[in-house]
């Protein structure tokens, strides 16, 4: 009796003990921003920008996980998952990248749902430096846009592609889909941010209400995060 | 139906085995009380789960990786001390002490491998009915089948498995369940490694991320290895049932021999169908399930004074139709065209959405169905913009055709590569 006593208490023992062990990971992610993985091509005119633009992302604070501190972590595409991209000479869009598992939405069927995809992929994008001149307060969301996103293996072959949808949630409204990424690898992600008046938003003209730049970028920018060492399905 | 019977025991299969080959273990080299113990951790073990699966299911509350990467804290210390205090030298120098650490890391080990596993297993059913199955559709019934014949395979396989490997020596027995538990762990290892890394705890080398990613998407063959490692005691066990030449003073106890190496035979014949047919499932069920689906031919239209006609009548069925306009630069632009059930009004658009672009989609029964993420469309919402909606262009239907101009394709000829 004495030994099944000291068995069954030594095993709960071992258990806590090894299980709250690792109860402290839960709150330190995305610690890491430092690495040069992310890129900025395409846009001739945010080129020139990249590195002064790489050294303030690394600086700026992701945003914050809806529900972090429970059931739910948001990981960064890349070492560095934001960046800053130059949409027109002086105006820069904050481009964040970061997937956590996959969501179902309201409607349902409106949009693929969390059955049989993988992951949730996100880009919040907000006015950065200069956004101000578009009528952009810095850090605002930047609305209407069309952004497209495709995932590239090492090998160059396209993964998952598509478009995002505008999507709310706890943390605030972003682009994003629900996507099928099965297999763990190093891949490169790219968004392709169209200008918001292909989807007829509107500037307002004149000095007295419109902003100080009274048109909107015409080619569509790309932002790229390259070496994306992808862990593989977050679990739900 | 194949998919749940595939995904299930893909799921459950580990569990089964790990089980098994510790159990038997435990039963050839403790011995006493090992069977009410092993009761007592599956009980824990099953209790865990359902509380997890629970949490999981219905609150927001369980981030599964990291209570995985907890699971692992406590399992893969714990296969460490079983490993080394059922090594016979240990075990023989110090017996008490070795049975003590056997027996608790047995039951930790138990406990883990089940709650690791078992959530999932246990809530399964719940997903098939948050699928939009009704839970009297016979959907939802072959969902099920499938569901119970993984179990049942991994219930069989687990058990004959059991039977066959307390025949075998306890040195034989030792080698093979460590090989399987150490595959297991390796396993769990990189798990665990994935989970840090993704959170940017710490940071992989790159081989080793290469080597956890390899890990990762492996899981079938590294599941496979560890039925093909378990596969050496029914093989062995056959051997010996051909081999044995035990002596008998009588007819009744040759009888009696020959029963036993019979019963021995057929629990290892029986072990090896199953580990046929898990080799099946993780092959031919597995392509079949994701056998990609091919999408119907275009059909024919008539084309006059600069319109595109589709009769009616061609479209009148409630099936999908497919059409493809070729503009004259080479683009062939595909568009759907559906009857609306209970109505006379048409479903159309194009062959592609705003968020799959030029995937397209297929029926399956009364459903339409985007082919590259598998949602299944309100029929009564295509036509509409937005979502997963066949993208709508501008139409009229009159004099019996649905009449289309060209110029309405045309603009979205870029959506076609």
């Amino acid at each position: 009796m004495k030994f099944k006593k000291v068995l069954a208490m030594t095993t709960v023992a071992a258990m806590v003990a090894a299980m709250s062990a690792c109860s402290s990971t839960n709150s330190s992610s995305s610690t890491d921003n430092s690495s040069n993985a992310a890129a900025q091509t395409a846009d001739s005119a945010a080129q020139p920008a990249a590195e002064e633009t790489t050294a303030q992302a690394a600086a700026a604070p992701a945003a914050a996980a809806p529900g972090e501190a429970a059931g739910f972590t948001e990981y960064p595409i890349s070492d560095q998952n934001e960046t800053e991209v130059e949409v027109m000479p002086g105006v820069k869009l904050n481009v964040a990248g970061v997937y956590f598992q996959p969501v179902d939405y309201y409607p349902a069927g409106a949009a693929p749902g969390a059955a049989d995809n993988d992951i949730h992929i996100e880009a919040d994008i907000s006015g950065g430096e200069g956004s101000d001149k578009l009528g952009y307060g810095v850090g605002d969301w930047i609305p209407y846009l069309t952004v497209d996103y495709s995932v590239v293996d090492e090998s160059g072959a396209e993964k998952a592609s598509g478009t995002f949808m505008e999507m709310n949630a706890s943390d605030g409204p972003h682009y994003g889909a629900n996507i099928k990424l099965p297999d763990a690898g190093t891949y490169t992600c790219k968004f392709t941010i169209h200008s918001p008046e292909e989807n007829g938003f509107l500037i307002h003209m004149g000095e007295e209400t419109g902003p100080e730049v009274q048109e909107f970028w015409k080619e569509p920018v790309t932002v790229e995060f390259a070496n994306w060492n992808y862990e593989g399905p977050v679990q739900q | 139906m194949a998919k749940y019977f595939s995904e299930i025991t893909q799921t459950f299969m580990p569990m089964g085995l790990l089980l098994a080959l510790l159990y038997a273990f435990m039963s050839v080299s403790v011995k006493k009380h090992i069977g009410k113990q092993f009761a007592i951790s599956c009980a824990t073990g099953l209790l865990l789960s359902f509380i997890m699966g629970y949490f999981k299911d219905f609150t927001d509350k369980v981030n599964t990786g990291l209570w995985n990467l907890r699971i692992f804290f406590v399992s893969v210390p714990a296969l460490v001390v079983f490993i080394v205090f059922a090594l016979p030298v240990i075990k023989k120098k110090i017996p008490k002490v070795s049975e003590l650490f056997l027996r608790i890391s047995f039951s930790l080990l138990v406990i883990t491998y089940i709650f690791y596993t078992m959530p999932d297993v246990l809530f399964a059913p719940r997903h098939f009915m948050l699928a939009g199955q009704s839970i009297v559709s016979t959907e939802f019934l072959f969902k099920l089948i499938g569901y119970i014949a993984a179990i049942l395979l991994v219930a069989v396989t687990a058990f004959t498995l059991y039977k066959v490997a307390v025949t075998i020596s306890g040195g034989a027995l030792f080698s093979i369940t460590a090989s399987v538990t150490v595959i297991n762990a390796v396993n769990q290892i990189m798990m665990g490694l994935s989970y840090l890394s993704a959170k940017r705890v710490i940071k992989l080398s790159n081989g080793l991320f290469k080597a956890m990613a390899w890990v990762k998407n492996n899981s079938d063959p590294i599941t496979l290895l560890m039925c093909a490692a378990a596969f050496i005691i029914p093989v062995t066990v056959w051997i010996m049932s051909v081999r044995q030449k035990e002596k008998y003073d009588n007819p009744a106890q040759h009888r009696k021999i020959k029963a036993k190496w019979r019963k021995r035979r057929i629990n290892a014949a029986t072990v090896t169908v199953c580990f046929i047919l898990t080799l099946l499932n993780f092959t031919a069920v597995k392509a079949y399930v994701n056998k990609p689906v091919e999408i119907s031919p275009s059909e024919e239209f008539e084309f006059r004074d600069n319109t595109i006609l589709v009769p009616l009548s061609q479209v009148e069925d409630g099936d999908l139709h497919r059409f493809t306009y070729t503009t004259k630069d080479g683009i062939g632009i595909r568009f759907i065209v559906i009857k609306k059930p209970g109505g006379s009004s048409y479903g159309i658009g194009l062959d592609a959405c705003e968020i799959c672009g030029e995937t397209g989609y297929y029926q399956r029964g009364e459903q339409v169905i985007c082919k590259l993420c598998d949602v299944v469309m309100n029929t009564s919402t295509i036509g509409f913009k937005g979502g997963c909606n066949p993208i709508p262009f501008e139409y009229k239907v009159s004099s019996g055709y649905i009449q289309i101009a060209p110029e309405a394709l045309e603009m979205h000829k870029n959506r076609f590569k």
